[in-house]
């Protein structure tokens, strides 16, 4: 399979960004978690400025691009001439941040279903793609499992036996 | 001169709560309530720009969501601070209401604590951590 480009995989990550916070929040809103996460995200990483969330001019007419486009609305414009030539390792660690900030925020329940939603709505190919590029979202769930057992394990420790 | 608070939420009995109760603890505000998103456009049109706005989130017609969406889209409002005061108490409208705003305060609530926070929010410029 011949490599992907950056931009392609950035406005499709985003883009799942977009339809899993569009179901906790609403999509407007969605629209304005995407935009203050890539301010934080630049912040970081320098070449994500050519990453831009679309303008939302107008809530109404954004909402029926979303209805009308359904799954092919692409949330982001990304600037290619300048991303694509990134190393897609280190487009990977600004994946991740963004990833993290997202769990960081909801906290250790919601992060855990957020991430679970977020897999399944990137799918098999793209799951894999960034798993190339250094961000295992499986290992994550699964060391999200592994420390809920843990203190699952802790909390039945440290409870007196009943004889 | 008093800091101007704009407190958006459907619910009457909030509003009027709101504003006679914090208007008997301090002076320090002048507050103003509107029960929809659309009166809260219609008088930030009419260039009623606050130093904070109280808003709700599960209202008819515009939620609160969208509400700060907008405000946030547009460059005359953008930069107003905007404070969550919802029932909504799951993980993800706190976690992404944290991310987007600059406080989530949760219904029910105390008068006092309220105070404090919107005073916590005006020394600071955030709450909530």
């Amino acid at each position: 399979m011949d490599e992907l480009e950056n931009s392609k995989i950035l406005m499709h990550v985003m883009n799942s960004f977009f339809h899993v916070i569009s179901t906790k929040t609403s999509p407007a809103h969605a629209w304005l978690t995407i935009k203050i996460l890539l301010q934080k995200t630049e912040y970081e990483y320098d070449f994500m400025k050519s990453v831009d969330v679309v303008e939302m001019d107008d809530i109404n007419v954004f909402l029926k691009k979303i209805k009308q486009h359904k799954m092919n609305f692409n949330i982001v414009n990304v600037h290619n001439d300048v991303i694509d030539t990134v190393n897609q390792q280190i487009v990977g660690n600004a994946i991740q941040y963004f990833a993290d900030e997202v769990k960081r925020y909801l906290g250790d329940k919601a992060g855990y279903r957020f991430l679970i939603e977020f897999i399944d709505d990137l799918g098999e190919e793209y799951n894999a793609v960034i798993k190339g590029m250094g961000v295992d979202l499986r290992f994550m769930q699964l060391q999200d499992e592994i420390s809920r057992d843990e203190m699952y394990l802790s909390l039945c420790e440290s409870v007196d036996p009943i004889w | 001169m008093k800091k101007k608070i704009m407190i958006v939420d459907d619910n009457l009995d909030v509003l009027s709560l709101v504003k006679k109760g914090i208007e008997r603890l301090t002076d320090e505000y002048e507050l103003i309530g509107v029960d929809s998103g659309k009166k809260c456009f219609e008088l930030l049109n009419k260039n009623h720009t606050p130093d904070l706005i109280l808003l709700d989130i599960m209202m008819p017609e515009t939620n609160g969501w969208d509400v700060l969406a907008r405000l946030r889209s547009n460059k005359s409002w953008e930069k107003i601070p905007v404070i969550f005061l919802t029932a909504k108490t799951d993980d993800f409208s706190k976690g992404f209401g944290i991310l987007t705003s600059a406080g989530y305060i949760t219904k029910p609530f105390k008068l006092e604590d309220l105070n404090n926070r919107i005073e916590e929010f005006f020394e600071r410029g955030h709450i909530n951590g």
